[in-house]
């Protein structure tokens, strides 16, 4: 499968999990769990130059939210804006 | 791979909810919070409910974004416009009216399954104050 779509897949279905560092990114910007899922489901991912990927989506309300994501041990995001 | 547990505040966008024993693991990229995703969302607006912390409009969005609702669908459930629930949501700080906070605890409670009085007085908030949530 595309690496690029299971990263998109397991941020939908809510198979992922968080770096303290972007939690509390999470907390400031008040993006909740649903936000990601949602991320998942609209957005987009594409390879950094770094070996990170980059999510763009849309978040609940339809603003736009990005997500930095690795895959180790399952999908990882280090952090949103 | 080392595991630990850690008391940590600043994990929601409420400032009065404090985090007890949140499982930790190390990775390349830093700590990771070793839970569900949604876990310590769920555990702080459950807490905001049973304790019954007054609704403001910062309150308002945590607990409608908690339950996976858009601005559209919560405002819908509750018969009002998108708009009127933004306006709360923009004043982060200034409490609901009675005749809405009571309808949202009750839409809230009943969104996370929490049973609560059905009493009009017991469904409005009564102070602020600090909440240690155990996380494990």
């Amino acid at each position: 499968m595309d690496q690029h779509q299971h990263i998109l897949d397991c941020l939908r279905d809510g198979n992922y999990r968080v770096t303290l560092h972007a939690k509390l990114r999470m907390a400031e910007r008040n993006v909740s769990h649903a936000d990601i899922r949602t991320c998942g489901e609209t957005g987009k991912a594409k390879l950094q130059s770094d070996g990170k990927i980059k999510v763009t989506g849309t978040d609940l309300d339809g603003d736009e939210l990005t997500l930095i994501c690795v895959e180790e041990d399952g999908v990882l995001i280090i952090t949103v804006f | 791979m080392k595991k630990w547990k850690e008391n940590l505040d600043g994990l929601v966008s409420l400032e009065y909810i404090h985090f007890i024993n949140v499982p930790m693991k190390e990775s390349k990229h830093g700590p990771v919070i070793d839970l569900a995703p949604n876990q310590l969302e769920k555990l702080a607006a459950t807490a905001v409910i049973v304790h019954r912390i007054p609704l403001r409009g910062k309150e308002v969005k945590f607990l409608r974004k908690m339950v996976g609702l858009s601005l559209e669908k919560f405002a819908n459930k509750l018969g009002l416009t998108s708009g009127s629930v933004f306006h709360w949501e923009k004043a982060e700080d200034q409490r609901l009216a009675p005749v809405n906070e009571a309808p949202v605890r009750a839409l809230i409670a009943e969104e996370l399954e929490i049973e609560i009085s059905g009493k009009f007085s017991d469904l409005l908030g009564e102070k602020i104050h600090d909440i240690k949530v155990k996380a494990s």
